[in-house]
């Protein structure tokens, strides 16, 4: 199975009912997990630290070892514990970014770009080759010589990448790739990326649990839960099409608003909630709970009439407005119900202003007894 | 039940390659292998001796078939009745117990009340030449201990054993025989040699003390004494009982200063009492014995680690926002300086003068020009029995030194790199038992003192065993108990390097394709370099000065330096014996000063080994 360099030999990774527990009483730390992904995918496993995401990436390394289930890369299976089948993560020809990096500290840059060349057993010109290569690509002419304690910490991941793209692996895998890096830097290494994966058409998987590097890095998000995938989606589709409330919120910089309509006495948003909802082509009994994102909310001075398109507004008092820098996040109460708004405009608004407000009806995320979306035909 | 015999044999074919996933998902990596390799060894070279040792007291032995009314190997209260109730157990056990128990409680005291006042100064006051002092208090600990009863002849002997004159007789004084041997100049030597483990330990604490902690006592109007023994004392608790245990074990297993002060005047100590049944062929009484030091150092070193366990709500004083603040000494100034200066004094460079001094002089304590001679060194026919030329020119020296050299030096390079080995299982075995295993009987030869576990070692292969012949008298014997003797400080050491790294540097190798043997070499062990260095110097040091191990294991043939100059005390050369000490000192300077070179490590961390 080991490539030899320069040829091209895509492939997707399937995984099929991979459950991983580590013994002792656990809970499965990953539960029966599905997930087919396609070659060149640009996917992110997303979740917040303990679903499960880094045990998965990690299995597929082959550093773990599989309770049970398989994972095949291609159409080969280098892990299946039905049929007694193991690759040894030496032999699977992946390349891995480690969030701490992971650079031998005893070897200068060169050397750890050149060391899974020599295992690879490429001659010593090629090796001289692909060095300035690859070092040229990610700018690090000028570290060569230099030992990873001696570079700075973006440009330690730029070695790190380095060392990973001059073996050309068939499948990529980065654990957290943009967290320990400033603002700065993380735009910049997310273009970087961006275009090795273009340049390569490997297929790229990631662990995050930071939202932001999951949107802006990803072509496909599958989010996980206590070990269980919960959505599969492009970035888009996650934010806007949740498929539970987990997902809903859990991606999202401001706390998705959740009314729940199952529990509670009638109060002033619920009752709102339930005029709204008799105006859906939906069974209004079936919902448990609504969210409404921060920046859907539509609000605007008391006054206006008791609808917006067709849907009803609901009355509320400002209790603060916080700037956050071209936008401002305005918290709502509603009868005793803490709401918060993000707008970009809060003209004639103020704190203790009496105001309505409602959203369009594509925005509301309606989620059944079981948590799971329910769509509004 | 026909229906279900094909779902029967699919679920075992299932289980079969469940059971083959596994196997080679654990043969993908040769961790559980090596780990079960390094057990086997471990259970053969330590804890097998150590058994045997335990198990030759309560059976007969071939000479005592006929005193003890039985066959060889029957099971026999023999040697325990012998030594705890019989008519001789009072010299054979109960006297050199108390003398044991004498010594040790008098030599903590002295060194937790010396230790724990100088530990203070020299970390937390503005004594003057602090940094120097804190260096040349550490001297005493890093020369061997018998060296210093070497010193005390030189001193104080008295003409009961004859030989040269000292110094004090030089001036005309007869000293008394308690100042000259026996229980005072061995508690004295002990503590002067052990003090530097106190101020080490209890300096250390003190240094992490957040002073903030009694600023707020002091704030809430305690006053210094309250704020000493209220605040500051408990919390140095653990490191006090620490220093306090260590010292105990040490003691207990201390051979060199009891043979050559005890002796003369008749004291033993349980160490020098297991010394004298071992060299009369006792194996059952010496087996009893060792037992007894063993039970009784491992007990202590197990209450301490369960009292620091319990301790470990203090680890917190360290904490990052730790702030110093300097006593300022005031009119103590100067009685702070003279008194840390006379320790020194007394404790390093009266000794070592003294010692030096008497090599270089025909009789000691005479300041002559024609009495001083470099004979004892570099000299030629000299008018002595044996021994006719300086020790320099003498061939057992050298054999001897050489001898030193390439044992410890063996020993240690295979405790440092097995250690390191050890390390690894121990972080990375997926099997916990078999950590769990390495690390426990690397740990035995610290609870089993020196001189313990040299009878061990020859319960167990002063005989043939198997294949392997009677190793008596071999240097191999010697390797071997230096080696496995040094395996508690290089497994520690080892254990500690690898909890540091994380295993990423080497499953970021994996990935890029390497195979176990080539991560060892190419990742592994490379980055462990420094610890490997200091894994295998710290022992080497405290391998070349050690005595109480290798007296009991080394013939004239097979001499290390330590037992050499042992052996030249017993014959008399005393300058020659005195010169071999020397040298053994400036070996273990340098040897020192190059690891703190090297290595970033400190002499604190070497105080295990």
């Amino acid at each position: 199975m080991p490539t030899a360099l320069g040829v091209r030999e895509m492939s997707g990774v399937s995984i099929r009912n991979v459950t991983k527990n580590y013994g002792g009483g656990t809970p499965n730390a990953v539960a029966d997990l599905n997930l087919e992904i396609p070659e060149t995918e640009f996917l992110c496993l997303l979740g917040p630290s303990g679903c499960g995401k880094s045990t998965t990436l990690r299995m597929i390394a082959g550093l773990e070892n599989l309770s049970s289930g398989e994972i095949l890369i291609g159409d080969v299976t280098v892990d299946s514990v039905e049929k007694g089948v193991f690759v040894r993560p030496e032999d699977r020809n992946m390349g891995l970014v480690f969030q701490n990096y992971a650079l031998w500290p005893h070897m200068t840059v060169e050397q750890n770009i050149e060391f899974g060349l020599k295992i690879k057993k490429v001659p010593q010109a090629e090796r001289e080759k692909r060095i300035d290569e690859v070092s040229r690509t990610l700018g690090i002419e000028k570290y060569r010589k230099r030992y990873p304690s001696e570079v700075s910490g973006g440009q330690q991941q730029r070695v790190a990448l380095a060392r990973m793209i001059a073996v050309s692996p068939r499948i990529i895998l980065l654990d957290e790739p943009l967290s320990n890096l400033d603002a700065k830097l993380r735009l910049e290494m997310r273009a970087e990326l961006k275009r090795i994966h273009n340049e390569l058409g490997s297929t790229f998987i990631f662990v995050t649990h930071d939202q932001w590097e999951a949107m802006t890095l990803a072509t496909t998000i599958a989010v996980m839960n206590e070990g269980r995938l919960q959505q599969v989606g492009k970035p888009e589709d996650i934010y806007e099409r949740p498929a539970n409330r987990f997902v809903a919120e859990f991606v999202g910089t401001l706390p998705i608003n959740i009314i729940e309509m199952s529990s509670g006495h009638g109060n002033a948003l619920k009752t709102w909630m339930s005029a709204y909802l008799s105006f859906l082509p939906i069974d209004a009994s079936e919902i448990a709970s609504v969210g409404l994102r921060p920046r859907t909310l539509v609000i605007e001075p008391a006054g206006a009439d008791g609808t917006r398109n067709g849907m009803p507004r609901c009355a509320a008092t400002i209790l603060d407005i916080v700037p956050t820098g071209g936008s401002w996040i305005v918290e709502l109460d509603v009868g005793g119900d803490r709401l918060l708004g993000l707008s970009g405009n809060i003209d004639g608004l103020a704190a203790g202003n009496e105001v309505t407000f409602t959203v369009d009806r594509k925005h509301v995320h309606l989620f059944d007894s079981g948590s799971s979306r329910v769509n509004v035909v | 039940m026909t229906n279900q015999a094909p779902g029967h044999s699919q679920a075992t074919g299932l289980s079969i390659n469940r059971l083959r996933y596994r196997t080679r998902t654990c043969l993908s990596d040769p961790t559980i292998a090596f780990g079960i390799i390094l057990s086997l060894l471990f259970a053969y070279f330590i804890l097998s001796p150590v058994l045997m040792m335990l198990f030759d007291a309560i059976t007969i032995d071939f000479a005592d078939q006929a005193r003890a009314g039985g066959a060889e190997g029957i099971f026999t209260g023999y040697y325990l009745q012998r030594a705890l109730v019989s008519q001789i157990s009072r010299y054979i056990f109960w006297t050199p117990l108390l003398n044991t128990a004498i010594v040790s409680l008098c030599v903590i005291v002295i060194t937790l009340a010396l230790g724990s006042l100088l530990g203070w100064l020299v970390s937390r006051t503005d004594l003057l030449g602090k940094r120097w002092f804190s260096t040349a208090l550490v001297v005493p600990y890093m020369v061997p201990s018998w060296t210093f009863a070497l010193a005390w002849l030189a001193l104080f002997r008295n003409r009961k054993i004859g030989g040269l004159n000292s110094w004090v007789e030089s001036l005309g004084l007869n000293p008394p025989d308690w100042l000259s041997y026996g229980i005072v100049p061995i508690t004295i030597i002990l503590a002067l040699h052990y003090l530097p483990f106190v101020i080490l330990l209890v300096g250390n604490a003190l240094r992490q003390f957040d002073s903030q902690l009694e600023d707020s006592a002091r704030t809430l109007g305690a006053s210094p004494r309250v704020v000493a023994f209220r605040i500051v004392l408990p919390l140095l608790r653990p490191s006090i009982i620490s220093a306090a245990t260590l010292v105990f074990a040490k003691c207990l297993g201390d051979v060199g200063v009891t043979y050559i002060l005890g002796v003369p005047v008749k004291v033993d100590l349980l160490a020098t009492s297991l010394l004298r049944a071992i060299s009369t062929g006792q194996e059952g009484m010496s087996a009893v014995l060792a037992g007894a030091i063993v039970i009784f150092g491992a007990a202590s070193v197990l209450i301490d680690i369960r009292l620091l366990k319990t301790a470990q709500r203090y680890v917190t004083i360290g904490g990052k926002g730790a702030i110093h603040r300097t006593v300022r000494l005031g009119r103590w100034r100067w009685p702070a300086v003279i008194f840390t200066a006379s320790v020194v004094l007394i404790s390093a460079v009266v000794p070592l003068f003294a010692l030096f001094l008497t090599t270089v002089m025909q009789t000691p304590g005479v300041i002559t020009v024609e009495n001083f001679t470099l004979d004892f060194w570099i000299g030629h026919d000299l008018d002595t029995t044996a021994l006719r030329q300086g020790i320099l020119l003498t061939g057992e020296f050298w054999v001897a030194g050489w001898n030193t050299v390439w044992m410890v030096g063996t020993a240690s390079i295979a405790a440092g790199l097995l250690g390191l080995f050890v390390g690894y299982v121990v972080v990375r075995s997926p099997i916990a038992t078999v950590a769990a295993f390495l690390k426990q009987v690397t740990f035995l030869p610290y609870l089993v003192p020196g001189i313990a576990f040299a009878a061990a070692y020859l319960s167990m292969f002063a005989t043939p065993q198997g294949p392997i012949p009677s190793l008596y008298g071999t240097t191999a014997i010697l390797v071997l108990a230096l080696f496995a003797s040094q395996m508690p400080f290089a497994s520690r050491a080892g254990i500690a390097a690898m909890m540091q790294m994380g295993k990423e540097p080497e499953e970021a190798a994996k990935i890029a394709g390497a195979g176990w043997w080539r991560r060892v070499l190419s990742i592994v062990l490379p980055i462990h370099r420094g610890a490997l260095v200091s894994g295998i110097l710290l022992p080497f040091i405290s391998g070349i000065k050690g005595l109480s191990l290798v007296i009991l294991l080394a013939v004239p043939g097979t001499d290390l330096l330590t037992t050499y100059a042992v052996r030249l005390v017993d014959y008399g050369y005393t300058q020659a014996a005195n010169a071999v000490a020397i040298m053994i000192c400036v070996v273990a300077f340098i040897g020192t000063w190059a690891v703190q070179k090297i290595g970033r490590s400190n002499l604190a961390d070497g105080i295990g080994g």
